[in-house]
């Protein structure tokens, strides 16, 4: 479980993380979901003690984490992918690391066969690729079989079988009790993947609830409908109270009322449907909503820019 | 209260970084050369000139100190060893690992400070001791070597080895401080190879004031057997005012790491 209360980091003038509070639940996976410079690395950073709080606080299962002695067991992290010496190998990078938590040197050779490395495990890792780069900091998060995982875009750079394997995992992992706090721009992966999200823009929470709640809380869904007699339609649905918008395609989209009480409504005024259809909002069109004020980094045509994390 | 266990863990981590990259292996390498190649040569030189010499520089002539003169230029190759060992951390993102690994920061430090002053100090042992031997023979054909049971020679070679187990965790202070490898070996070489010949350059009062008082030249007494100008500290003296140094460094470089952010 991980704890946020009233965090905050200003860095000079800017404030990264702004008065953040939040609780990440063991047995599910919550998707840390944000613009380019919302501070999802920072908060990343506040959570593991590598960066200091300017105010508020966050504990892991329970205490602040530089108070955790040999933490590994207890959280385990994957910060950058690629952090590592090029001229280690895989192997003795995660040697290092097991040693500094006197983990047993056989759980080394586990997670490099469990995240597919073991052939190249005795290479430098300066030939990696992102995408190994990636599965050696899984690897390194997952060596002393924490109990809350924390992971920054762990899917960057993976090819689809990859990123597949990332989301198993993560479920598998969710479903055996443990804490998964998983950061992503990829909103429709973390549709797929997490049962929770925090969505955060420019520091400050934006939407804290299930991933099906968030849905509903962006664009929400509205009702499509294409009729001959569109404009008999409109007059029908603004009297009982609901909301219509005549589209580009020239097709209607209804909201206020359910798909049903459309359909019920035509059929007794004699109207004709060419087409009937619930259109539910994306993930990627509902934070797109939520977080449109808090769009740090805004490219000149209006869209999201770019991948990764700036902060 | 110091837990030991734990710094055992984080010497083991240290040890196995240290000796899984190459700039270990080479560094030493460099340092051996440096120490036993460029104290043959200076020896050599200087033997040879002996008889050419004017009367004021037979007197200052320290066949111990020519002898173990390559270490002022291993300690180059040693510090960049020490250096490296905290920035490559840095230049490569593991410094977020470690530190989450060992929340306790000031292990990580202790671990890696006290493995790069131990290796150093024994390398610098054996190229000391190695290149005085050696170096003796040279002179030997001059008639002009010197017994290591004379007085002051055991104390200069033994020095000579002392002041790169210092340089090696000054050089770590530094790098922590700066933490940046380009920065923090440019620093090493303006604190101890300029400014030291920037001193030279000052007047006389200034030199007794202030440049005596540099790591290189407070530390550098130590080696001497023969003194000639009163411009240096003593032997023993000289080198406390450059454990202070180098252990002020290591302190200043102690706090920054456990309230910096990384």
């Amino acid at each position: 479980m991980i704890e946020a209360r009233g965090l905050t980091k200003s860095y000079g003038d800017v404030v990264a993380v702004n008065d953040l509070s939040f609780t990440v639940e063991p047995g599910t996976v919550t998707g840390f979901l944000g613009p380019n410079g919302a501070g999802k690395s920072t908060t990343m950073r506040l959570i593991l003690g590598l960066d200091k709080p300017s105010a508020g606080s966050v504990t892991v299962n329970g205490s602040p984490y530089t108070t955790h002695h040999r933490p590994l067991t207890e959280v385990g992290a994957l910060l950058e992918a690629k952090a590592i010496h090029g001229g280690r190998s895989a192997y003795n990078h995660l040697v290092t690391v097991a040693k500094s938590n006197h983990i047993d040197r056989k759980r080394v050779n586990e997670v490099l066969e469990l995240v597919g490395l073991t052939s190249v495990a005795k290479k430098r890792a300066g030939k990696f690729s992102l995408g190994m780069g990636q599965r050696l900091g899984i690897a390194t998060a997952l060596l002393g079989d924490p109990k809350v995982l924390i992971l920054d875009e762990p899917v960057n750079g993976l090819d689809p079988e990859g990123i597949l394997w990332v989301r198993n995992l993560l479920k598998y992992m969710a479903t055996q009790g443990k804490t998964i706090f998983v950061s992503s721009h990829l909103m429709s992966e973390m549709a797929l993947t997490a049962d929770h999200l925090i969505v955060i823009g420019r520091g400050r929470l934006i939407a804290d609830a299930s991933t099906a709640e968030v849905i509903r809380l962006g664009s929400g869904s509205h009702v499509r409908v294409r009729s001959p007699q569109a404009a008999q339609l409109v007059t029908l649905v603004d009297a009982h109270e609901g909301g219509a918008t005549t589209q580009p395609d020239g097709s209607l989209s209804i909201t206020g009322l359910t798909q049903e009480q459309v359909g019920e409504l035509a059929a007794a005024n004699g109207v004709v449907l060419h087409e009937l259809t619930l259109a539910t909002a994306s993930l990627e069109e509902a934070f797109m909503e939520l977080t449109e004020e808090a769009v740090d980094f805004r490219a000149p045509g209006g869209s999201i820019g770019g991948e990764g994390d700036a902060a | 209260m110091i837990d030991l266990a734990l710094f055992r863990d984080a010497v083991a981590s240290e040890w196995t970084k240290l000796r899984t990259v190459r700039s270990t292996y080479w560094t030493i390498v460099v340092a051996i050369l440096l120490g036993i190649g460029l104290g043959c040569a200076i020896s050599a030189g200087n033997a040879h000139d002996y008889h050419s010499m004017s009367f004021h520089d037979r007197l200052e002539f320290d066949p111990t100190a020519f002898s173990t003169a390559g270490l002022f230029f291993a300690q180059l190759a040693l510090g960049v060893f020490a250096i490296l060992a905290m920035t490559s951390e840095y230049s490569t993102g593991t410094i977020r690992t470690t530190m989450a690994a060992i929340p306790q920061r000031g292990y990580t430090l202790a671990a890696k400070a006290l493995l790069v002053t131990a290796i150093s100090l024994v390398l610098a042992i054996g190229i000391a001791f190695g290149a005085f031997f050696i170096c003796q023979q040279i002179f030997a054909h001059y008639h002009l070597a010197v017994s290591i049971h004379a007085p002051g020679v055991l104390r200069a070679v033994i020095g000579a080895a002392l002041y790169i187990g210092g340089i090696a965790l000054f050089a770590t202070g530094l790098a922590t401080i700066i933490r940046h490898t380009a920065g923090a070996i440019t620093t090493l070489v303006a604190l101890v190879f300029i400014l030291p010949s920037v001193s030279q350059l000052l007047p006389h009062a200034w030199k007794v004031d202030f440049a005596r008082y540099l790591p290189a030249n407070a530390g550098g007494a130590i080696t001497q057997v023969v003194y000639t100008n009163n411009d240096s500290l003593r032997p023993w003296p000289g080198f406390i005012v450059f454990m202070i140094w180098c252990v002020g460094t290591a302190a200043i470089g102690w706090y920054l790491l456990r309230t910096r952010d990384v």
